[in-house]
């Protein structure tokens, strides 16, 4: 949450009224990196095209808006930017209007005090963070949901149209043809259900830390990759010398590897056996888990979009399109990151960075 | 009216192929049905007898592995350039994306003349026919 060096916006006509802002604000503890102060609305709207504000406190009656119209424009327009209200009538009825309209608060200059400011602004900058992200969240959500209707939607349909097919060719040959398609229909709905849980599971088992051996967690992904390894001639390396272990929940970096290094073997050139190299660094608290591959490589225009839900490769439809979402979410969750390094046709590498929940207190965890 | 000497069914899925092809087949006038599992198989067949088959009709999935429909629609853009025949074959997109992304995508190549939401039904299919086959006096 952003409360540190902070780029107030000051919207306000009134010299008098400038200045005890200023000399109010400069008391409290708030970290300010700047206080810009415009006094017309369209003055405050430039400010808000040319610098990055955090914060705008906006006057009610100015000399080009009146009434609501400013925190209405500048809502309009900057939907992401908290605003807080300043008049000088005590009207409850104002406060109220002005907050059904998008401002986080309502300071009523009579009671302009560094404390009240500094409450208000603080207080504003945080909601605002909780309701951006949970904004956030909700558009995810909606995405999946759509993912989810869209992937259920074909099985199901076929299904249905299989069962009267079944039907109208009761005693007929082609028969068990029907049935096993019917099969195949439910193994796929199987498959996505599968995949829910997965989700659901990544989840839950956030809190479950200890300290994972890199090596283990090798072996038994590439063991259970057994088939795929041989069928494709694949050959796995790792060089865990860097940093063997780190305190994470186990699945996770279970997760994490399985996807990258089935992914490696699944997007390979064609009649080129798969190498894939898994190293791993350490830096500070964060350790960096690379998965090299000399496989067909990502276009850069891609780069971000492969780790969006349900996402799927142009070449395959296979693809369960949320193993590296899975990826970025557990790695992002932990305060690090992920990131691919690949050109058409030149392999690719991906580095996840994950935050080591055990830095500091390894050792302990090893002896106990 | 003439016959439809042969309908190409695109479609990685063979589910949606075996429901499809005893659609198409119902339909009185439809002779032959042939089915391809990706773009790049149907391509390589288009090309290798570009002078000694006619096709009625494609329909074409979106999302394929190898060459999905969107590359298939920039080749055989390519080849209907090559070989008139080609540019006068009724193209429909028989998809399961309800992303209206992909509709509009779809229509931005010359040679796709309509968009088709899974299920396909014989009413749908005949409708396609009628729409777009026997609509021109092609036959």
């Amino acid at each position: 949450m952003k409360d540190e060096n902070l780029e107030i916006l000051l919207v306000e006509d009134s010299i008098a009224d400038q200045r005890l802002f200023e000399i109010l604000l400069k008391p409290t503890n708030l970290s300010v990196n700047e206080l810009w102060i415009s006094s017309t609305l369209n003055k405050a709207l430039e400010q808000l095209n040319h610098n990055k504000i955090d914060i705008v406190l906006l006057d009610l009656s100015l000399p080009d808006s009146s009434g609501f119209d400013g925190l209405k424009t500048i809502k309009q327009l900057h939907p992401n930017i908290p605003i807080v209200i300043l008049t000088g009538l005590d009207d409850k009825k104002i406060a109220t209007k002005a907050i059904s309209l998008g401002a986080q608060d309502y300071i009523y200059k009579g009671d302009y005090s560094s404390s009240l400011i500094e409450k208000a602004i603080l207080y504003a900058v945080h909601r605002h963070t909780i309701h951006y992200e949970v904004t956030q969240m909700n558009k995810l959500l909606d995405s999946y949901v759509y993912s989810v209707s869209h992937d259920l939607r074909g099985p199901v349909i076929n299904l249905r149209l299989l069962i009267n097919l079944y039907h109208e060719t009761q005693g007929t040959p082609e028969q068990p043809d029907i049935l096993k398609h019917m099969e195949a229909s439910i193994l796929k709905l199987n498959l996505i259900l599968d995949n829910l849980n997965d989700v659901l599971v990544e989840k839950k088992s956030l809190n479950d830390v200890s300290y994972v051996n890199f090596d283990e967690v090798f072996r038994e992904v590439t063991k259970s990759l057994n088939q795929e390894i041989e069928e494709t001639n694949a050959v796995i390396t790792s060089d865990f010398s860097c940093a063997e272990g780190i305190g994470f929940t186990r699945s996770q970096i279970y997760s994490v590897m399985y996807n990258l290094i089935y992914n490696a073997i699944k997007y390979r050139k064609p009649e080129v056996p798969p190498e894939v190299n898994v190293s791993t660094k350490s830096e500070d608290s964060f350790i960096h888990l690379l998965i090299q591959d000399n496989g067909l490589g990502i276009e850069p225009k891609y780069h971000e979009k492969i780790f969006d839900m349900f996402y799927r490769n142009n070449t395959s439809s296979e693809g369960k399109g949320i193993g590296l979402h899975i990826v970025k979410t557990v790695s992002e969750n932990s305060g690090g990151y992920v990131k691919v390094e690949s050109q058409l046709n030149e392999g690719s590498i991906f580095k996840v960075c994950l935050k080591d929940k055990l830095y500091g207190k390894v050792e302990a965890s090893v002896l106990n | 009216m003439g016959k439809l000497k042969q309908v190409f069914l695109i479609d990685d899925d063979p589910v949606n192929n075996f429901i499809n092809e005893k659609t198409v087949k119902a339909h009185p006038l439809v002779q032959d049905v042939k089915i391809f599992y990706n773009g790049e198989d149907a391509i390589t067949h288009i090309s290798k007898h570009l002078f000694d088959e006619e096709i009625s009709l494609i329909m074409l999935d979106v999302n394929m592995p190898r060459m999905d429909g969107f590359q298939f629609l920039t080749v055989f853009t390519k080849l209907s350039k090559e070989q008139p025949t080609l540019a006068h074959v009724p193209l429909v997109m028989l998809s399961s994306s309800v992303r209206p992304e992909d509709k509009q995508k779809s229509f931005t190549y010359e040679v796709v003349r309509d968009y088709i939401p899974k299920p396909l039904t014989l009413d749908t299919f005949d409708k396609i026919i009628k729409n777009h086959i026997y609509a021109f006096g092609s036959y």
